[in-house]
């Protein structure tokens, strides 16, 4: 039974963060409830009985983690500063955009080269795109306010939502630089027939960035 | 029954406090001292008593430390600080006052 209490209260705390807060109150939980427990057992209550009380006066552990579900993390303003700098770079990458696809019909109409404006378009379009991601990632949604367990678990999951989302624009980043590649080097020399391994190389790429991620969150 | 339940829930943080201030004590301790006290009729919740530690912890009137067990799991002890001890005497006060004007209000 008191193997059972032990698995109950790892399920308990099975979404909880990873801090010391979280385990030092599982022991203290544990403790508690292990005592609790054997009380009953002396008092001659049966032992599923036993059981059943223990965990009935457990309570709403959740309480303790605030109101809010898993995953669910409150929105905070951003300060003023970030908030400009963050409007200057969407603003800046929706400009390249503009000016790419300008480039395009500019050399497309007034030079000999044509397949040299696609490329350049394609080029400008992977810098915006890169501005693009780069801001929605490095700005962090939340940031601590106290101390607190609750705030713990939220900073937990807004930073692990973070490193996904840094994840994503990694891999975004690598295909668009692997698609512009291969534009480039396959008008530059032709040769079609060859140059679609380059997407291999990037499938291969992919995975690479993701074995780093998850070396460097399991160290 | 349950209006006494609200009203104890209410007063968590002075029931802990009073009790710290016998002797330094644990969660599940307090909770049977309470249960002891009431004639068997109530009990806080350990989640209830949990949020409780931590908010009197924050606001330095309690302080925490693991007891040393020969075997089993470790029982966390609290102890009562000296504002602690000013933040029981001031809420003993508002307590007794409440009390007085209660009374006055329910006759």
């Amino acid at each position: 039974m008191i193997e059972e209490l032990r698995k109950y209260i790892d399920e308990l705390f099975a979404s909880a963060p990873k801090t010391r807060a979280a385990y030092e109150l599982k022991e203290e939980l544990m403790a508690n409830s292990t005592e609790r427990y054997f009380d009953l057992v002396e008092d001659k209550v049966p032992e599923k009985e036993a059981f059943d009380i223990v965990i009935y006066s457990i309570g709403d552990i959740n309480q303790l983690f605030g109101q809010e579900e898993a995953g669910k993390v409150m929105q905070q303003p951003m300060d003023h500063g970030t908030l400009k700098k963050t409007a200057f770079y969407k603003s800046l990458a929706i400009g390249l955009y503009i000016v790419g696809f300008c480039v395009m019909i500019t050399i497309e109409e007034f030079t000999a080269f044509g397949n040299l404006g696609f490329i350049m378009m394609m080029l400008i379009v992977a810098i915006a795109t890169a501005i693009l991601v780069y801001t929605a990632a490095a700005y962090p949604k939340y940031q601590k306010t106290d101390d607190t367990l609750v705030e713990e678990f939220k900073e937990w999951n807004s930073s692990q939502k973070k490193k996904k989302s840094i994840q994503a624009s990694v891999n975004t980043i690598v295909w668009m630089t692997i698609l512009v590649l291969y534009f480039l080097i396959s008008f530059t020399t032709m040769a079609w027939h060859i140059t679609w391994i380059m997407f291999l190389i990037g499938a291969c790429a992919q995975a690479i960035v993701n074995l780093l991620f998850e070396l460097k969150d399991h160290s | 029954m349950s209006m006494t339940s609200d009203m104890l829930r209410g007063h968590t943080e002075t029931i802990i406090l009073a009790h710290l201030l016998e002797k330094d004590s644990y969660g599940y301790q307090i909770n049977k001292d309470i249960l002891q006290k009431s004639n068997n009729l109530f009990e806080l919740k350990e989640a209830t008593l949990y949020s409780a530690f931590r908010r009197l912890e924050q606001e330095g009137l309690i302080l925490s430390y693991w007891g040393d067990e020969g075997s089993g799991a470790r029982r966390r002890y609290y102890a009562i600080t000296e504002d602690g001890k000013a933040a029981y005497a001031n809420q003993k006060k508002e307590w007794e006052q409440t009390k007085i004007l209660i009374d006055k209000l329910l006759k």
